[in-house]
């Protein structure tokens, strides 16, 4: 690189970057109407200098809607657009500072530059553009035709601006190519063309105080210069011809369109029709000579005809339906109708001939269209530029929204049903249309519904079902819950729905375990092992502890359930039309079995998914706990830690996880997972202290650390005890429930047999974190829910503050105890704010992939929809297959989100 | 405010010229449809079409300098041209060896070749190709996968040319790897020995074991082992998104043995199904090896969870006496683990032992195959498949491991003096084999073979299945098309 061309570089990477701060600024100005005194200033004191608007006053100058300030300010950010246009086809994107070791970040820098100067120029130049349709309604014409004519000439140019960037290298190449051979034509050419658009820009800015024809002077001489600049950049580097069609074809459309829109600003009705209508055909003639060979049509009268007439009708229906002029919504239909017929629906390569009638009739009907409404009058063209300003700042976002999510939608739900089909003898890959044949596959696969061997009672699904840990040991907290709920007759609280539907159902539930337990023992007589979740369900005396037990549970919980109807009954028929009715007795959480209960529901679909497997039960399985688990977590910390001391410092660290992506999360985990053979440093965190506890368990001072839990064990009891003089039944579960577990521990602990302990042999087990089934999904989910409970926790807490203080100032001076203000006040308040919570979550569980992917790849049955996907569209090439899981993600996600948003009007409303 | 519409005018013109220039990515090169206009083609500014004509004028009649491909490469002008090539092969050492060895042609003939080398090189080609970025050349591990693009038309066949240096390099059995419905979409450029068992002579003789010749002497050695307090086998089959393929190895060599080639190619090609009850047996055999209590040892905790490189380590102190793992399991070993030369601690590899006597050979090998017809391409396809390619590499990789490399080739006539005692064993293996076989994974269609394969296989080996629920299941996978 020649020091003259690095400083070049540089002088062009200043003058880019302080152009496009300028750019922003004046964007700025642009929305906020806010001036920028420095910036007018400074352009009053050059135009002072160079002896133009010397008359002004100063004050004048600064007046925001005066032209000084704007004109400054915009024809910087047209340099910038320039600049960089210069920039982007001679230096590509990284030739600035395209060293090796910056130029990627040189190309980013520039791709993020453009980007931006482009939307910014785009949104301003819209901008300012439909401003004219009130203030100047012949310039907005004629600006809008031009635009129109610039698009089209473009576009049906073939693309061949594009062509021509491909495989230029810099700017210092074309600057070379330039000097050397120093083509004058074009240099004069673009000179003359540039001065000329630059008068008429610096003309139409005059204001009649400021002399426009001094103005008209002065921006012609920086238009030549500007042209001669484009001159001396292409010059030579394409031949003359190719150089007229690759911008100035784009450049004569603008010019002749643009000139139409300005007649038929000035002419009325009929002759304005007329002229609209030859005008365009003219133009379509010159287009359609001008036209590039690779995009003649070729005539196909029916489809011409047909597609033309089709959209004319809708047209002028949607027309008719918007109370609209018909004529011009059947010429807008019948345009589109034609273009479509001639530019998409029929082969290219026409003869010329065929090019330039269609683009003839294309022209006449586009002119008609504009010249067939009458002129507006002054309060129609301010509704004009009023409704402007929304499609104006939706647009981007539509486009985005378009392009990125509903073009893949349509394209995703059209691929799931095809597939993808080799043909005999032939190379490539053939799309077929299959029908639902892979939604069929999807829920045919047996991996996506394990449902196990549902008639073997010696060890298949049911039998692994019931008798498995979790599902035991829910159905017994259920019965605990309900029969706590029935001695308190606690007939306050909210959630009858719990008591009617739930405990009934349970019951059935109950009852239908104990048959299939029934089953189970005759199956299996009394020497075969069943029951894998379980070992202890494998002996015989376990089997009919089982069968009693579901059998109490399932008649005491009917009994319960019919107990409850029937005071309900009997209340409502007594109560004389109570809607509701009494109840015996609620399940209500703020008496505490209702926490119970629903703690026993949790543990029992635990089991339930535990047990039936599959990628689209583990995906269910995902949703229910993470969701369940990260909410009421949240819930729990947001609430604990509300007013506590340190209270930011808490939830700032719980917060944190929600920072690191799902993939630096998984990979943590690994770490903590890993297992190391037994014998081994263990270099997992969680099996080194696993295993340190069978240390502890095996060790002399076993009695000492059984004694410690003992102890515990026994202080959560004397709560207990304290809440059964109280009569106060969540003291009384709670207590329980906690000492329950920690009599366990104790007991293994004592016995030597905690911390990987075998439970017969005495070898020592390490955790398989992600491989030992079923369970391993839930220490995947942990990793989620570690993640996510931060994020319900803070929503949670901005809903909690928002509770007005006088409710709970108000319940405490009615004597509620802290869990009755938070059951009946701060949750009631913040029931919307839940449910955005669930449904958030739901929505972000259901897409899980990055963790399954790291930890497991969907090995050991913990597949998911999101990474089948995955492998199946891109590992097994299925396009057909994984658009179709895809589709049913995205089906599954679409009611959540349309609950949500709903829920959000309705708060709204 | 007064504004002009021109202003407006210009803003916009020059905003969509913009964004149709800014529409027009570096990939996109649409090429000139030869219409009468002027329009400069879009060719780069050295490269002109005359020059590629020349090229491939001068390869054809270049026949009597062909089987060196050096030489050939050097009569056209490659300078200034570029090659990119993607492969599977990521570790630091091979991305070293590969580079380095192409670097050595591509300085030679003054252009530039890349290569890069990606953990998730099977999920990215298939990407690639139907977006049309995939690289000009593609290192393919799997035949299967070489046929399943060419059949979908992504890949160029294979000039006459190229082949006929291909097949001076290399044997038919081969080159016939990358055939595929009668035409050449893929070259050998590595090869891989898999039916080998890694162990320590030196270990083997102070415990008084002898190297098995048979299956039943490995399986009454590994006993002996477990009586004398000793741990036989080191087993992992973690692999990332491709957990599994070590036992798909397993289960393949032992197939070969248990069955027979031809039994072997009826399952590879799906004529027998793959819940066939030999082939359940055979898994089923490798199950109970494997679950025989004080057999395994697994650095991860258990087979599933322990990728096959970790356990180099405990091979070399003694915590296992075997490996049966490929020749590339050499490039784990910790740095400076001598091989094969009688030292203490040196570590050998013995051929996996027979079921019935006949001797046959597990390969597995890497294809090159290519997705751009220039000429540059395919003076680098040649090039790989090439002595001097695998000797350049060879050197490189063995320095840098400070051994044994890992690579291996059975390219003709590569310089022995580039390899070591162990290595030099290898070629003998390949020499003496009756017949060989390509991984049957790596023969099967992609969801079976990179798919249901390794995944159904891990969930057997995890115990979450039986070998027969196993087989059922990757029966039940294999595409219908």
């Amino acid at each position: 690189m020649s020091v003259l061309e690095a400083v070049g570089r540089f002088v062009v990477t200043l003058l880019l970057a302080g152009v496009f701060g300028l750019i922003i600024r004046t964007f700025a100005q642009r929305l906020t109407g806010i001036q920028e005194s420095s910036l007018a200033q400074s352009v009053y004191k050059i135009r002072t200098r160079v002896g133009l608007g010397a008359d002004l006053k100063r004050d004048e100058s600064l007046d925001p809607d005066y032209g000084s300030r704007n004109f400054a300010a915009d024809l910087l950010g047209i340099a910038a657009v320039v600049l960089a246009f210069i920039y982007l086809i001679g230096g590509r994107t990284s030739s600035f500072l395209n060293s090796p070791e910056s130029s990627k970040f040189a190309s980013t820098l520039w791709a993020v530059i453009l980007a931006v100067t482009v939307s910014a120029a785009l949104f301003v130049g819209t901008n300012i553009l439909f401003n004219q349709a009130s203030k100047n309604y012949t310039l907005f014409k004629t600006a809008i035709g031009a635009v129109i004519g610039f698009v089209t000439f473009g576009l049906l140019d073939g693309n061949r601006l594009i062509q021509w960037v491909q495989g230029r290298e810099t700017v210092a190449d074309a600057l070379h190519d330039v000097v050397n051979a120093g083509s004058f034509t074009l240099f004069l050419f673009s000179s003359l063309i540039g001065a000329g658009i630059f008068a008429l820009y610096g003309y139409s800015y005059g204001t009649p105080r400021d002399e426009p024809r001094r103005w008209a002077v002065i921006a012609a001489v920086v238009g030549g210069l500007l042209g001669a600049v484009w001159g001396l950049f292409f010059a030579e580097r394409i031949p003359v011809d190719t150089a007229i069609t690759i911008i100035w074809t784009p450049l004569l459309g603008a010019i002749l369109v643009g000139a139409l829109g300005f007649v038929l600003s000035q002419l009325d009705q009929p002759i304005r029709l007329a002229v609209g209508a030859a005008g365009g055909a003219g133009i379509g003639v010159l287009l359609g000579v001008f036209l590039f060979r690779s995009v003649t049509p070729r005539m196909e009268v029916t489809k011409f005809l047909i597609a033309t007439i089709l959209l004319a009708g809708v047209g002028a229906g949607i027309n008719y339906l918007r109370n609209k002029n018909l004529v011009s919504g059947a010429l807008t239909g019948g345009l589109i109708g034609w273009i479509i017929g001639a530019f998409v629906l029929t082969g290219v390569g026409g003869p010329r001939a065929e090019a330039i009638g269609a683009c003839l009739v294309a022209g006449a009907l586009a002119g008609a269209r504009f010249g067939s409404p009458a002129l507006p009058n002054q309060t129609q063209r301010t509704n004009i530029e009023n409704q402007s300003r929304g499609p104006i700042f939706l647009a981007p976002a539509m486009f985005f929204l378009g392009a990125g999510l509903v073009i893949p939608l349509i394209r995703t739900v059209y691929l799931s049903f095809t597939d993808q089909v080799r043909r005999e003898g032939v190379r490539g890959r053939f799309t077929e249309f299959v029908g639902f044949d892979n939604y069929e596959a999807i829920f045919r696969n047996p991996t996506s519904f394990d449902v196990g061997d549902l008639t073997d009672f010696s060890g298949g699904t049911f039998p692994n079902l019931f008798t498995s840990a979790p599902f035991a040991l829910g159905l017994l907290m259920v019965l605990v819950a309900v029969g706590l709920a029935f001695m308190a007759g606690d007939r306050s609280g909210n959630s009858a729905s719990g008591s009617r539907v739930m405990i009934p159902a349970l019951g059935v539930v109950a009852l239908l375990a104990s048959i299939f337990q029934l089953q189970v023992i005759r199956a299996t007589g009394s020497e075969s092992a069943q029951g894998d979740l379980v070992d202890a369900a494998s002996t015989p005396v376990w089997r009919y502890a089982y069968l009693i037990f579901f059998l109490l549970a399932g008649v005491g919980l009917l009994y319960a359930a019919f107990a409850n109807v029937s005071m309900a009954g009997g209340g409502s028929g007594g109560g004389g039309g109570s809607a509701s009715g009494i109840n015996r007795f609620n399940l209500d959480l703020a008496g505490g079995h209702g926490g119970v209960f629903a703690f026993g529901i949790f543990l029992a679909v635990t089991a339930f998914f535990a047990t039936f497997r599959g990628t689209i039960f583990n995906s269910l399985w995902w949703v229910f706990m993470v969701t369940v688990v990260s909410t009421v977590m949240g819930l729990g910390i947001a609430a604990l830690a509300d007013r506590a001391s340190m209270e930011n410092v808490a939830k700032s660290i719980i917060f944190m996880p929600l920072a690191i992506s799902f993939v630096g999360a998984a990979i943590i985990w690994r770490f903590m997972f890993i297992a190391r053979p037994e014998g081994r440093a263990q270099t997992g965190v969680l099996n080194y202290l696993w295993l340190k506890i069978g240390d502890a368990a095996m060790g002399n001072l076993n009695w000492f650390w059984a004694l410690i839990l003992l102890a515990v064990a026994g202080a959560f009891l004397t709560i207990s005890y304290a809440g059964y003089s109280r009569r106060n039944s969540s003291m009384i579960g709670g207590g329980i429930a906690m000492a329950l577990p920690v009599l366990w521990l104790a007991w293994r602990m004592f016995d030597g047999r905690l911390g990987g302990v075998g439970e017969r042999t005495g070898d020592r087990t390490l955790f398989f974190f992600s491989v030992d089934l079923p369970y391993n999904q839930l220490w995947l989910m942990l990793i989620l829910i570690w993640i996510q409970t931060g994020f319900a926790m803070v929503i949670f807490s901005a809903a909690i503050k928002a509770v007005p203080g006088e409710f709970i100032e108000a319940a405490k001076v009615d004597g509620a105890t802290d869990s009755n203000i938070f059951w009946r006040i701060i949750v009631p308040q913040i029931i919307p704010t839940i449910g955005v919570v669930t449904t958030t979550l739901i929505v972000t569980v259901l897409k899980v992939f990055d963790i399954v992917r790291v930890m497991t790849n969907g090995n050991f049955e913990s597949q998911v929809i999101a990474n089948e996907m995955f492998v199946q569209a891109f590992q097994n090439r299925q396009v057909g297959l994984g658009s179709a899981l895809a589709v049913v993600l995205f089906i599954s996600v679409v009611p959540v989100v349309f609950i949500n948003v709903r829920r959000l009007q309705h708060q709204e409303g | 405010m007064r504004l002009s519409s021109l202003k407006s005018l210009l803003a916009l013109l020059f905003a969509f010229t913009l964004v149709a220039a800014a529409c027009s990515g570096d990939d996109t090169a649409s090429d000139d449809d030869g219409d009468s206009t002027t329009t400069e083609a879009p060719a780069t500014d050295d490269g002109g079409e005359e020059d590629d004509a020349m090229e491939d004028d001068a390869m054809e009649d270049d026949d009597a300098m062909e089987d060196d491909a050096m030489d050939d490469d050097a009569m056209v002008d490659l300078s200034g041209t570029t090659v990119t090539i993607s492969g599977p092969e990521n570790s630091e050492r091979d991305i070293a060896a590969i580079q380095g060895a192409l670097d050595l042609f591509a300085t030679e003939n003054d252009m530039t070749i890349t290569y890069s080398g990606s953990r998730a090189f099977s999920d990215d080609i298939g990407v690639q190709a139907e977006a049309g970025t995939a690289s000009d050349l593609a290192i393919f591990p799997q035949p299967g996968k070489v046929a399943d693009f060419a059949r979908d038309g992504f890949l160029v066949p294979v000039p006459a040319h190229t082949v006929d240096v291909a097949n001076g390099n290399w044997s038919e059995d081969w080159t016939g790897f990358g055939s595929v419905d009668g035409e050449v979409f893929a070259v050998p450029s590595k090869a891989d020995l898999k039916s080998l068992v890694w162990y320590q002579p030196a270990r083997f003789e102070a415990a008084g074991y002898e190297v098995p010749e048979t299956w039943d002497d490995f399986k009454a050695l590994a006993d002996v082992m477990i009586e004398d307090g000793n741990t036989p086998l080191c087993v992992g089959i973690e692999s990332g998104g491709a957990t599994g393929w070590a036992f798909t190895d397993w289960m393949e060599d032992l197939m070969l043995r248990f069955h027979g080639v031809d039994v072997y190619d009826q399952w590879v090609n799906h004529e027998i199904p793959f819940n066939d009850p030999r082939v359940v047996e055979v898994m089923q055999e490798i199950l109970d090896l494997w679950n025989t209590p004080g057999m395994v040892f697994a650095s991860g905790g258990s087979i599933a969870t322990t990728p096959f490189a970790e356990n180099a380590e405990p091979l070399v102190d003694g915590t296992c006496f075997m490996h049966r793992q490929a020749n590339f399991f050499a490039g784990n070993f910790p740095e400076g683990t001598p091989a094969n030369d009688g030292s203490e601690g040196a570590v050998n590899a013995f051929y996996f032992p027979t079921v019935d006597g006949s001797k046959p050979l597990l390969v597995a090998g890497t294809l090159v195959s290519s997705f751009r017809d220039a000429p540059e391409v395919w003076a680098v396809m040649e090039y790989m498949t090439s002595v001097e390619y695998a000797n350049e590499r060879q050197a490189i990789q063995a320095a840098d491991a400070g051994g044994t490399s890992g690579f291996l080739s059975a390219v003709n006539g590569w310089d022995a003096g580039n390899l070591n005692a162990l290595e030099a064993s290898f070629l003998d293996i390949f020499a003496g084999a009756e017949s060989s076989r390509f991984d049957a994974s790596d023969l099967m269609p992609a969801a079976v073979g990179a798919g249901t394969f390794w995944s159904e296989g891990t969930a057997a080996v995890n115990g979450d299945k039986t070998a027969q629920e196993a087989a059922d299941a990757i029966e039940a996978s294999w595409p219908s098309n």
